[in-house]
């Protein structure tokens, strides 16, 4: 097994440590996706693709010994405010702390999905980067490293070292399974964030999926879709009339109620890629009588938060503009739907910067819906899901905010028994969808080829551990993920790569769903194996 | 030479530790608070592990468990249970390693204790022959010496691990190894300190000597050895990462399980509304350079042109 060790990161192999499809770890034959496509001539011409040979970045190779100088200096500069207490108040504690006291066990490495599915390659290590950072920062920061000079094993910077570190970043979900095992709570996914971060915030470099066509686009047009109010309206017109034709019944979705209690908010791309989930939300609040709303309001129909993953200032504008859209409009509370970053990024890494007028509570969609099935405020007949169902957790909402029982208890309540079955690993410890810290939506370059056969590899894995018993296709399983950034790697990666749905009949959807799906006031199933809502 | 290093030389090591520790603590602690970083369960939070599985979470009363919190932490402290659960190959070198440690440093505090003690008055001398001073006279030997033993194999069995094993290897810096080697190195120079002095009468002299203000002369030159490596590695401590037994306080208590939310009228909000006054000077060209924090909160139409 070809070794990479920290202090050649820097060498000048044309491609570091080359993804081999060989070690990934084993599928069943017939859910093994053909071996990823090498990236492009024309590409490899322009862009760095030195790291792994994929790119997420497309980072233009340097064409002269100033600009290699100007992408070292740029690191550099990046490196030092990383540390200060002005530009990084909102994250120094962790950085610091992450940074000076981890002992090199390498307990992490076995806790992460993307390390353990490419067959342990070194460099997805979860700490191969941190150590990078931490002794590229000793080596040129401390008093130590001066005196130490090469003896901190820090690699020789050049622009090699930079972009790799660059695209390194965005080798990992952000899933932080790995601080969650780590004997001293040393927090590598937080060291990458603080690396997407120095990138973003001192040289312009993030995934344009996260910020041109992200953050940017969402601060000028209201949503990170791109979707302006008068475009959000006339999809709600659509979710009415499929509502009416699934139902029988025309349900007027509240939009702009003023002192509202719930102020409903979902990722926009729910209302694009999957209008069933908003269409379930409104049949399921309506039936159990919920005082609830939309917003039409820039900035007031969109849950996401591409800047947690990447940018605090984009992050922060993201998050104060949605909480004032919300004031705006007089609600008592907001409750995002079924998106896990757009939760933890409004209800609890928002909380320290809203005061005043701007404490509006906020909380899951899933204790509420919770409260809705176990409170009988719906009718529900368990037996309209009579199939095989597993539920992924997503980490933002679990993990990261404990968030694990709600769902739970709605399905054991939604579903016959014996049909819920948990994955291998499941609760704060689950596995994330591959889909995490942006994965879901950056479709550049190759970059999806690795994702897809990469990080999504342990949750193929797990649902077909968890359907083991029933993976013929004649019967009708269901994958449950309460996010839409995890629906989206779902359909990408499980659905398109690995074919789930063809080879095994795998439907994969929300909660909220399934919970209409049970409903026994609805004249039909609500769900479909065989017709798209 | 040998009264430099086991005199001034361990005054100036013991100052430095202090020094050291100190300095580090009172860095951490002056850190800004950050946002927050959780993650979950909270054990102080019981079985729920989670304020956020309940509609209108805010509204209910906090009910903290301190006692499962500090269960968790004892389990971390004596056990190292998330070692034993996750990498079992490593837990059993670290945990002997630890265990020197804690007897190492238990046995040091039941010298000095003892020192202080008969300095005072308070307590019979260990040659006195009374009941309890041999029996803490027996106590610190096998603190001491089962520490250094446990310490050494701990120690030693980890350098080879990390020598042999290339995962390991290739992720150690210079640094870990030196760390690795200094704790061998330490716990076997107490070993040997022991072969010299197996009743530690000659520490206990010295202890009381350095007490006084007036070191004496260690005839033993292994003991003498023990001592300018033990205070060697005192000062050194504060300032290595095997200070993580204080900084991991702060881990957890201030970053993984800090669920404190923001209150109105609260210190938080005082340190947040200051911090939102520093100005940035980060170069991205989506930010207003050397512009206050919330100046560039409040400047969305220039975030368009990122």
């Amino acid at each position: 097994m070809p070794r990479v060790p920290v202090k050649d990161f820097g060498s000048d192999t044309p491609v570091l440590s080359p993804l081999e499809p060989e070690r990934l770890t084993q599928l069943p034959a017939d859910a093994e996706p053909r071996a990823p496509m090498p990236p492009r001539d024309a590409w490899l011409e322009k862009y760095d693709f030195s790291l792994d040979g994929f790119s997420a970045l497309g980072l233009p190779l340097p064409k002269t010994a100033e600009e290699e100088e100007r992408i070292v200096s740029g690191f550099l500069r990046g490196l030092a405010k990383l540390f200060t207490r002005e530009n990084n108040w909102a994250f120094l504690l962790p950085t610091a702390l992450s940074t000076d006291y981890c002992m090199r066990c390498n307990t992490c490495n076995a806790a992460c999905g993307v390390y353990e599915a490419s067959g342990r390659q070194d460099v997805y290590r979860p700490n191969f980067r941190s150590e990078l950072l931490r002794r590229i920062y000793r080596r040129y920061f401390s008093p130590q490293g001066k005196l130490l000079g090469k003896w901190t094993g820090a690699p020789e910077l050049n622009w090699r070292v930079v972009y790799r570190l660059a695209e390194l970043a965005y080798r990992c979900t952000l899933c932080r399974r790995c601080a969650g095992v780590c004997p001293v709570g040393v927090d590598n996914g937080l060291l990458c964030r603080e690396l997407r971060k120095l990138f973003s915030m001192e040289m312009g470099i993030a995934p344009a999926a996260l910020h041109k066509s992200g953050t940017v686009r969402h601060l000028a047009t209201g949503a990170g879709t791109g979707m302006k109010p008068a475009a959000f309206l006339d999809n709600l017109e659509f979710i009415e009339e499929i509502i009416e034709e699934k139902t029988g019944k025309r349900i007027r979705i509240p939009v702009d109620k003023k002192g509202a209690e719930i102020l409903l908010v979902h990722n926009s791309g729910e209302y694009l890629s999957w209008p069933e989930n908003p269409a379930a939300f409104a049949i399921v609040f309506d039936a159990a009588g919920i005082d609830w709303t939309l917003s039409s309001a820039s900035m007031g129909y969109e849950a996401v938060n591409y800047g947690l993953w990447y940018d605090d200032v984009q992050y922060a504008r993201i998050a104060m503009a949605q909480v004032e859209a919300a004031r705006r409009l007089g609600v008592k509370k907001i409750v995002v739907g079924e998106c896990g970053h757009a939760t933890k990024a409004i209800v609890t890494i928002a909380d320290r910067l809203l005061s005043g007028d701007l404490r509006i509570p906020r909380e899951s969609c899933l204790p509420l819906l919770e409260e809705i099935v176990a409170g009988g405020r719906v009718r529900l007949d368990p037996w309209r899901n009579d199939f095989p169902v597993t539920l992924h957790d997503p980490c933002n909402m679990v993990r990261l905010m404990g968030i694990v029982s709600p769902q739970r208890n709605i399905l054991t309540r939604i579903l016959p028994p014996g049909r819920f079955r948990e994955m291998p690993s499941n609760g704060t410890e689950n596995y994330c969808c591959g889909g995490g810290s942006g994965f879901a939506i950056m479709d550049a370059y190759n970059f999806p080829e690795w994702r897809n056969r990469v990080a999504s590899r342990k949750k193929a894995q797990q649902v077909l551990t968890a359907f083991g018993d029933c993976l013929d296709p004649s019967v009708p399983k269901y994958y449950c993920a309460p996010c839409s950034n995890c629906k989206g790697a779902a359909r990408e990666a499980l659905m398109d790569c690995y074919r789930f749905r063809e080879r095994y009949n795998i439907l994969y959807g929300g909660l909220v769903e399934l919970i209409a799906n049970a409903m026994a006031e609805l004249p039909g199933p609500f769900l479909s194996w065989e017709t798209e809502f | 030479m040998s009264w430099f290093f086991t005199g001034p030389f361990l005054y100036a090591a013991a100052l430095l530790f202090l020094a050291g520790t100190a300095y580090k603590i009172i860095s951490i602690s002056r850190m800004p608070r950050h946002l927050r970083w959780e993650l979950y369960p909270l054990p102080r939070l019981g079985a729920a592990g989670s304020r956020y599985q309940q509609v209108d979470h805010g509204r209910s009363p906090r009910e903290i468990s301190r006692l499962a919190e500090i269960g968790v932490m004892a389990e971390e402290i004596l056990l190292l249970k998330k070692l034993f659960a996750n990498r079992r190959d490593l837990w059993f070198g670290s945990y002997l390693l630890h265990v020197g440690l804690y007897f190492s440093i238990a046995g040091f505090g039941l010298v000095l204790t003892e020192a202080v003690l008969v300095s005072a008055g308070l307590a019979a001398a260990p040659a006195s022959g009374s009941l309890a001073a041999r029996v803490l006279g027996e106590v610190v030997i096998v603190a001491g010496i089962g520490g250094s033993a446990a310490g050494l194999f701990g120690a030693a069995f980890l350098l080879a691990r990390r020598l042999t094993d290339p995962g390991l290897r290739d992720m150690s810096d210079p640094v870990t190894f030196f760390n690795l080697a200094f704790l061998v190195v330490l716990f076997a120079s107490g070993l040997l300190a022991w072969t010299a002095d197996g009743p530690l009468e000659q520490v206990r002299t010295h202890m009381a000597s350095l007490l006084r203000g007036r070191p004496g002369v260690v005839p033993s030159t292994s003991l003498a050895l023990a001592m300018t490596l033990s205070g060697l590695f005192a000062a050194y401590l504060p300032f290595s990462r095997m200070f993580h037994f204080a900084a991991k306080y702060f881990f957890y208590h201030r970053i993984l399980w800090d669920d404190e939310p923001m209150h109105g009228g609260t210190a938080i909000q005082r340190d947040f509304a200051g911090y939102l006054r520093y100005p940035l000077t980060w170069s991205g060209e989506h930010l207003q350079p050397r512009k206050a924090w919330s100046e560039q909160l409040s400047s969305r139409d220039d975030a368009h042109q990122g």
